[in-house]
Formats: C-alpha cells, structure tokens, sequence
C-alpha cells in the first residue's frame, strides 16, 4: 500500500505556478497575510501537535 | 505582473475570507458521495487513475491510522475493488511507530482551508496554473483528513465539535475544545484560550472538588 506523492505535491506545483510567475513579491506577501486565515491553521496545527505528542515517542 | 487588486476585487475579500474561514472550522459529518467526488478530481489533477475502493468515513485520524496499517498487514494480496471495508480483530496491537508513521501519511481536507483560501483567490484575479488544486478545493469542503493511497482512499469525518473563544482561539472549560465523532474520548482535545491543555483536561481539574464531595 504506496502513499501517493502526486497528490501531497499538487500544493507546491499550484503554488509555484500560480505566484512565482504572475503576482509581485510584494503582493504574495499581502495576500498571505489577508488570507492566512488564523483559526483553522490553530485547529490544524492542534490536532497535529496532539497527535505527534500521543505517538512520537 | 499583477501588483494591485481592484475595487471589485478588495471588496470580495471579506466574504472569500469568511467562506473559507466557515470551510476550515466546519463541524458537518463527511459527506461521502461528494467527498468520493472529489477525491477522484483530485487524483485526476494529479494524472492519477482514481482509487479502487474508499474506505470510511473514520471518525478521526488515530482510528484511520489504525485501518492503514491493517491495510499495509494485509499487503498486496486483496481484491481492492471488493474492498468495503478493514476489519480489525479484537486484540490486536499497534504500535506508537505504526500509528505515527501511518498518521504521517495522512493528508489535511477541511484543515487545508487556509492555503486553499488564498489559491482559491486568485481565481479571482484571474491567475493561471491553479487546475492542479480544483480537486483539493472540493475535497475540503466535503470531509475531513484523508489518506491517498495507490489503490484506496480513506475518508474521515470531521471533528463532531469546535469551540473557540471570543478572540477565535481553541477553547473550552467544560469539555474538549476539539471532539471528534464516535464513542472514544481518548483523542479529543482539551484547550483554554488557544493553550492546548493535557488529556482529560477538565476532569483532572474537577476531580478534588469531586473528591471532597465524597469524603
């Protein structure tokens, strides 16, 4: 049972194609900041932190 | 080079936010025929021929983890497009490394919304070379993490319950401030003011005042 790469890699390939070539440096960084949106990054980022502290040992 | 946004354009921000802000806090159950759906639109971005079987939903990421290394046990030699199911015999062990490395494998679905949110965005100023997320987009609005393997797909329900505070910090002080759906309590996630707290965090801290009510 392989896990499938293609898809984990579809963020960086979106990412890179969408900002490095069409918005400024300047604009990337303003619409991170508008739209790193705050409160599901903390459930994401609580839900990892559990699990990693539940099972990394 | 795109370098200013529009009025038109500034004045979708807001609603674009909350839309996505609404997707990364939901609390629906899957809905797995539009979740399937997606999966397979986002295989097919990826130049992937879709999964044989779907397997779920799971009711949160540690009783999936548990389904994939069941799946790895069995190996190769299984009828995947038969496959409905992962039964797990009472009894049986995992271990922390199976879980965390099978958990390690899982992707993010709803709690993708915040760079999805901006992806998503830049439909409207009409950027190119986003096809490739059109797939992950869907999946988030319909389920909660997932895992893409070669031959099945596992699906997981979202948490049951969010709550946060005033400021929108993980919060609660009668209960977990994350519980996901199912009988088993031991995942759910206890936190005040956004500072996750230790397991059972709210019966720990009722339990002298229980104590002294039964001396």
């Amino acid at each position: 049972m392989e896990s499938v790469n293609e898809i984990i890699q579809l963020h960086a390939a979106a990412s890179m194609k969408a900002s490095t070539s069409q918005l400024t440096f300047r604009m990337r960084e303003e619409m991170q900041e508008i739209f790193g949106l705050r409160r599901p990054k903390e459930v994401k980022q609580a839900i990892s932190n559990s699990l990693k502290e539940a099972f990394s040992k | 080079m795109i370098s200013e946004l529009s009025k038109e354009q500034k004045a979708k921000i807001i609603d674009h936010g909350l839309k996505w802000t609404r997707i990364g806090l939901s609390t629906e159950p899957v809905d797995m025929a539009n979740a399937m759906m997606a999966i397979k639109e986002a295989y097919s971005c990826a130049g992937l021929k879709p999964p044989k079987a779907f397997l779920g939903p799971f009711n949160n990421p540690v009783e999936c983890a548990k389904a994939q290394v069941m799946l790895k046990r069995m190996g190769d030699d299984v009828d995947f497009a038969k496959l409905k199911e992962v039964t797990i015999p009472v009894g049986t062990e995992f271990t922390s490394e199976e879980l965390y490395a099978a958990i390690a494998e899982q992707t993010y679905g709803f709690c993708e919304a915040s760079w999805l949110c901006l992806y998503d965005f830049y439909k409207e100023l009409e950027v190119d070379g986003l096809e490739k997320i059109k797939g992950l987009v869907e999946v988030a609005k319909h389920c909660g993490w997932w895992v893409p393997y070669n031959k099945v797909a596992l699906v997981q329900h979202r948490p049951a319950e969010i709550h946060l505070d005033a400021n929108g910090h993980l919060h609660n002080e009668n209960g977990p401030a994350i519980k996901w759906r199912g009988e088993d309590r031991t995942y759910d996630i206890f936190a005040i003011h956004g500072e996750v707290q230790p397991p059972n965090y709210n019966q720990t801290q009722s339990a002298p005042e229980n104590a002294e009510l039964q001396a």
